[in-house]
């Protein structure tokens, strides 16, 4: 008992020593250690789900970007079929247009050849119709008024060495 | 000039027939401190830590990893956290506030003489006391929880053959033991701190007391630290049924 004494143990400070603890311990454990806890965790979910959301975006971003490539590939495969299919088309437009203009002014060419050729030839034949009458009355009116016996003879003669010339 | 040396706490006022020692009423005013930062950190708790709630959140996620990696089991970890961090974080609140200087030299009249006001807290043998009991029965309940109580009365008390009824007593002498080891060591340290301190201060005042405040200081963090350590493998132990229980269960 002496040491009891010494050591100033008293039972109701010593209960009272426990009460004080007992509540010390609940309120630091409801009103510290606990809220603490709960938003270290929410924090902790909080940066995982930000990092699964990073890693999520980058892995769209990714795959946006490799759409638009294939896209844009596509695109450029497109375009240039398309645009080798307009010059084909072209090519083919221009050969069949010239071909058939060389054809038009070929016929035309003809007809207009034929057409020229009719022509001259009634032309000539009029004309040596006409130079035919012509020398026909002039040579009768010289006949009937010029020749006589000695210029018939010089005449034929002279038309006679023409001839032999 | 008279140096004096108390083991026990000095009485400064009484409550009825209730007599106020200094620790108790410093005991008293820190809780009463220690309650108050309890409100003013839950209240100012965001998701983006300030620097003091930074610091809290430090040391109560740094203690909860130790306790668990110590403990082994997550539950039992959640479960002796709150009383083993108290009893961590008021044994090492308390040893510091002593460190705050000039207490020793306020002293106060009373009706049994001239007393110092101030004394460390946890230079009360009763307190000390308290919580070793608190610690081991919180120790024994959790070994009747997990042995149940039969198993657990057959522990200390066991006929099997004279061996083992000796080493029963021996667990039986060694769970006394406890209360004493764990009480003086935490107490004797304290009480032993403060009285070097006063008696260096006494002999020669200036610098002789400062390489004997840091080792009081050094005290003061690691007693509080092995406390709540060694109240936590009590525990621990407790918890966790031994390998001669599972042979013996089957």
């Amino acid at each position: 008992m002496g040491l009891i004494q010494a050591l100033g143990i008293d039972g109701r400070i010593l209960l009272a020593q426990f009460l004080n603890f007992a509540v010390l311990v609940f309120v630091l454990w409801r009103f510290a250690y606990k809220p603490v806890f709960k938003i270290l965790e929410e924090r902790r979910l909080k940066i995982e789900k930000g990092l699964d959301d990073a890693d999520t975006a980058a892995k769209s971003l990714l795959l946006t970007e490799e759409e638009n490539k294939q896209l844009l590939i596509k695109a450029r495969q497109e375009a240039s079929v398309i645009i080798e299919n307009a010059q084909k088309q072209a090519d083919l437009r221009q050969q069949a247009v010239v071909g058939k203009a060389e054809e038009e002014i070929a016929a035309i060419t003809e007809k207009e050849r034929a057409k020229i050729s009719a022509e001259k030839e009634a032309i000539m034949s009029q004309l040596k119709n006409e130079v035919s009458s012509l020398v026909l009355a002039g040579l009768q009116q010289f006949l009937s008024e010029n020749m006589t016996d000695k210029r018939d003879q010089e005449v034929v003669s002279k038309i006679v060495n023409n001839l032999e010339k | 000039m008279r140096l004096d040396i108390s083991l026990a706490p000095e009485t400064l006022f009484h409550i009825g027939s209730l007599a106020i020692s200094n620790s108790f009423f410093w005991l008293i005013v820190v809780s009463v401190f220690l309650l108050v930062g309890t409100f003013f950190l839950n209240r100012s708790l965001k998701m983006r830590p300030g620097k003091i709630q930074n610091i809290v959140e430090m040391l109560l996620a740094g203690a909860y990893d130790f306790v668990e990696t110590t403990v082994g089991d997550k539950k039992v970890a959640r479960r002796s956290f709150p009383l083993v961090f108290t009893l961590f974080f008021f044994v090492l609140f308390s040893n510091l506030m002593t460190f705050i200087p000039g207490q020793a030299a306020v002293t106060i009249q009373t009706a049994d003489g001239v007393v110092p006001l101030f004394r460390a807290i946890i230079a009360d043998y009763g307190l000390v006391f308290m919580m070793t009991m608190l610690s081991v029965l919180i120790t024994q309940i959790v070994a009747i929880y997990v042995t149940g109580p039969f198993k657990y009365i057959g522990r200390f008390l066991n006929f099997s053959s004279p061996l083992n009824f000796f080493l029963g007593l021996m667990d039986l002498i060694g769970e006394v033991a406890k209360i004493m080891s764990l009480s003086f060591r935490l107490f004797g340290n304290i009480f032993a701190g403060e009285v070097l301190g006063a008696v260096m201060l006494f002999l020669f005042p200036f610098f002789l007391p400062l390489p004997f405040a840091f080792l009081g200081l050094l005290t003061a963090v690691v007693q509080a630290f092995v406390f709540a350590v060694l109240t936590l493998v009590f525990i621990s132990m407790a918890a966790t049924v031994t390998e001669a229980e599972v042979e013996s269960a089957k």
